[in-house]
């Protein structure tokens, strides 16, 4: 055997090995971009990611495929979103009370209950609001939420534990401080003036109030 | 056990909530995806090398498992020819700071039911004769909270006031305060769990959510090996974002939000991170820094100590 042949036997093996990867993981990868950025920028991730896993190849872990471009795509969109932290954030909270209107829905979507609970989403910290989706949407165990983020599987249980008390709190709270349809559209209003006057507008945080007052 | 094992109403409720049916995307054989792919398969830039802009991207700490180092080709050919395997580890980065830190979150939330921190708060402006402080010095014990802010001497002219200390006590379920160690006023009940204004306020000051959220930080460096306290501790840092920074200290977030509400954020983009860690694997220390163009810097660094042996906390009585 020549050493160009080496090589190209090398070649070959990555690029079958990388066809397999993408053919079954291009869907739940494309949906988790989607449940989280709008479709362009979705596609985008989705293509950046792969053409990060086809680069670092030998990085990829075998039989967590799929977790780990879970973990790039997050990242990837997390450093896209510091761009500009506040009009991202007030995207997000109208994304989360408006689902993308071109996407197939799932039965009970589009319901007043699971907007309601989409718009509470909307409104925690991205580490809660990741692990939930994480769980949810992806339906991924603690263990597997833990590769993703790179943490052990008892400390993303625990995660998964305050965030859902978190959303719980937020639920009620958007439960009780008004009748949830108005609420929701009320809140829909908000996020849209938050999208045309973004440095007017910083919808607060549910400890934030608190916080002040503990000092 | 899958995501679909976790039963819970709430989470049941959340999944019917899911806005992408991933079945109803296209799939990997569909025309754009595969004109993709076959766009990405052409793709022949090497592999970042490590400690440039991998880490960053990786989920993970450090490589899951063996790497090919690609960049030593001629070795990979060598060993093909002869017919043989050969694993070649990376070796050449040392450990993984970030990693490392949040192996240390880990094991700093096992023993956060018990432990005591000091918190100071530092306004170093440009107007200000003298760096302005204030402390708050916690107690955490078996999820019973206590803490006093004492704050400096007021500056009334650079628009700081006479501020009084100020202690709350939160202890099975009641919460006591005090004025300027004045009586104490309670017992009011706090609702845990119901987001009522005092659940809230013991959510902020629980310790382990605020050493919990540094793990949410990533690409830190290992600035080096220092002494602390009397104790040997790694020394990591990294820069971030204000609601990054914010994120990390609970018990300060008040101050910081307070903070950079008063001053255009975009003044804040990069705030600096740093973080010890002793040799039990606990991080005994953290601050950030953060530096107003044309006005001055603050600070807030909190350290921690007495994990495990936190004395119990009970009832204040006048």
């Amino acid at each position: 055997m020549t050493a160009m042949m080496a090589v190209r036997m090398l070649g070959a093996h990555d690029q079958e090995w990388f066809r397999g990867v993408y053919s079954e993981t291009y869907r739940p990868l494309l949906a988790y971009a989607r449940r989280r950025v709008d479709h362009a920028t979705a596609d985008e991730v989705v293509a950046d990611t792969f053409l990060t896993a086809w680069r670092r190849r030998d990085d990829v872990p075998d039989g967590s495929e799929r977790l780990w471009l879970f973990g790039v795509a997050r990242n990837m969109i997390r450093n896209a979103a510091r761009s500009n932290r506040r009009r991202q954030a007030a995207q997000l909270r109208l994304r989360f009370a408006n689902p993308p209107e071109a996407i197939d829905s799932v039965a009970d979507a589009a319901d007043d209950r699971s907007t309601l609970l989409r718009t509470a989403l909307g409104f925690l910290s991205e580490a809660d609001r990741e692990v939930l989706m994480l769980v949810a949407w992806e339906e991924l165990s603690h263990a597997e939420i833990g590769q993703v983020l790179g943490i052990s599987a008892n400390a993303s249980a625990i995660r998964v534990h305050r965030a859902r008390k978190r959303l719980a709190a937020r639920l009620e709270h958007l439960d009780h401080s008004g009748a949830g349809e108005s609420n929701v559209k009320e809140l829909r209003q908000r996020g849209q003036a938050a999208l045309e006057r973004p440095d007017e507008h910083q919808p607060e945080r549910p400890d934030d109030d608190s916080a002040r007052k503990a000092q | 056990m899958t995501g679909t094992d976790i039963h819970d109403d709430l989470l049941t409720e959340l999944r019917r909530a899911n806005p992408v049916n991933a079945d109803s995307l296209a799939s990997a054989t569909d025309a754009d995806p595969a004109r993709s792919l076959e766009r990405i398969l052409a793709d022949t830039e090497d592999a970042p090398a490590p400690g440039r802009a991998a880490p960053s991207l990786s989920p993970f700490g450090s490589p899951a498992r063996p790497r090919w180092i690609n960049a030593a080709a001629a070795a990979v050919v060598i060993a093909l020819v002869a017919a043989t395997t050969i694993v070649v580890y990376d070796t050449g980065t040392g450990r993984d700071a970030t990693a490392a830190v949040h192996q240390a979150v880990e094991a700093t939330i096992q023993v956060s039911d018990s432990a005591t921190s000091q918190t100071t708060v530092t306004f170093d402006f440009d107007d200000f004769a003298e760096p302005w402080e204030l402390t708050i010095e916690t107690t955490f014990s078996d999820g019973n909270v206590e803490y006093q802010v004492t704050p400096g001497p007021d500056l009334e002219d650079m628009g700081i006031p006479q501020m009084d200390t100020y202690a709350e006590v939160f202890v099975d379920g009641q919460a006591y305060r005090s004025v300027a160690d004045g009586p104490w006023d309670g017992p009011i009940a706090v609702d845990s769990g119901t987001g009522s204004p005092g659940a809230s306020i013991q959510s902020n000051l629980t310790f382990g959510v605020a050493i919990d959220d540094l793990g949410g930080l990533y690409d830190f460096i290992e600035v080096g090996d220092e002494e602390f306290d009397g104790v040997d501790v790694a020394h990591y840092r990294t820069h971030t974002t204000p609601a990054g920074a914010g994120a990390g200290f609970g018990m300060s977030l008040g101050m910081f939000m307070m903070m950079t509400n008063q001053q255009p954020t975009e003044q804040l983009d990069s705030i600096q991170l740093d973080v010890w860690v002793d040799g039990d694997n606990l991080i005994r220390r953290a601050s950030y820094s953060a530096f107003i163009d044309g006005t001055g810097s603050f600070s807030v660094s909190t350290s921690w100590a007495d994990f495990g042996v936190a004395p119990p906390i009970t009832a204040p009585t006048n």
